[in-house]
């Protein structure tokens, strides 16, 4: 294990990118080498302060533009929302005709319910019922 | 009977919207993934794309402003990635990425603004031969905290190097997210952001 090689895995180390089997010889290299030790600490010292950079604050103008953006995109998505919205009243108007439908059928049949039961009580109440005079 | 059927799906599948619209209004924003937020954005909820925005627009800045140390360039390039964001939303795929994915955009509109308003040459942008410039003098004092003296360092850092680093230390990207932001491969990342530690280092050893 050379220095460089020490060095570089110090880097991804602190970035919690090492590979476990790396850290071994990593850490055995370190115990015996005064210059990785100090790039270490050094490295790690800078790496922290770093971290607590912290953002400049965006111009307030920006945040305009982004409003007026916001309102043009709304109309736009309006505007799509309409296309999705064809084919959804498609489905609507066509389930509509398939409930009238079904409606209707049911309609007829119990129709012929009605009159299957109207012929049933007829044959009972005549004595010469349908049935008779069916044959004929 | 498949018409019935079809609409009573689509109802259902109403009343699903509904829920997990009301879902989201009892969850604050702010503990709402990027991913979640991505997917509401795409489909059209406008209030999604602007915290998404209120979310990422100093991260943007900042970072625009110290690629290219001019606050008119910075603010261009700002405007113009929210702008990519809101109208290419749509090719977004994979919300997880849209961190990396808008931070690719920011940086392809810093090299807009570089070429356009030629405030740095384009060269020094391209340039991965040399970490940081030697001969420029590093105005720090020992008054200066820490942080102060690294943020100059830092800036000394030519392009290439610099944005690298900024992703890792200030945005805290992996390795992969880096490669994806800056279209190049992970094993690059790992040696810029090794080569730019060395340079700060030798930048600052005297002050620490
Ligand atoms: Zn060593």
């Amino acid at each position: 294990m050379n220095c460089q090689t020490t060095k570089e895995q110090i880097s991804q180390l602190l970035d919690n990118e090492l590979r476990a089997e790396e850290l071994q010889p990593m850490f055995q290299h370190l115990s015996e080498c005064e210059e990785c030790r100090k790039f270490f600490l050094q490295t790690k010292d800078i790496h922290d302060s770093a971290k607590t950079l912290e953002y400049i604050t965006a111009p307030k103008v920006i945040d305009q533009k982004f409003a007026v953006l916001g309102m043009e995109q709304q109309q736009s998505f309006l505007s799509r929302k309409f296309t999705i919205s064809v084919p959804s009243a498609i489905y609507s108007i066509g389930a509509v005709i398939v409930l009238m439908l079904f409606i209707y059928v049911s309609g007829t049949i119990q129709e012929k319910q009605i009159a299957e039961q109207y012929r049933q009580t007829m044959s009972l109440t005549m004595p010469y019922g349908a049935s008779s005079y069916d044959r004929n | 009977m498949e018409g019935v059927a079809t609409f009573a799906v689509l109802m259902h599948l109403n009343s699903i919207n509904a829920q997990l619209t009301e879902s989201v209004n009892t969850t604050p924003l702010s503990e709402i993934s990027d991913e979640e937020l991505v997917l509401q954005f795409r489909n059209g909820n406008l209030h999604s794309g602007s915290f998404l925005y209120s979310r990422y627009k100093n991260g943007i800045y900042s970072f625009c402003l110290r690629m290219l140390q001019d606050s008119e360039g910075a603010k261009d390039a700002t405007q113009d990635t929210f702008v990519k964001m809101v109208t290419n939303i749509q090719s977004l795929h994979n919300g997880r990425a849209f961190k990396s994915w808008l931070f690719s955009v920011a940086r392809n509109e810093v090299l807009m603004v570089v070429r356009r308003n030629k405030i740095v040459p384009m060269e020094q942008f391209d340039d991965e031969t040399v970490v940081f410039d030697h001969s420029t003098p590093l105005k720090i004092t020992m008054q200066n905290e820490m942080k102060e003296k690294i943020h100059t360092a830092m800036l000394r850092l030519k392009p290439a190097y610099r944005e690298v680093y900024m992703l890792r230390e200030i945005e805290g990207f992996s390795y992969e997210e880096i490669a994806v932001a800056t279209g190049t491969t992970i094993s690059a990342v790992k040696s810029k952001l090794f080569k730019s530690r060395v340079a700060l280092n030798e930048m600052l050893a005297q002050y620490q």
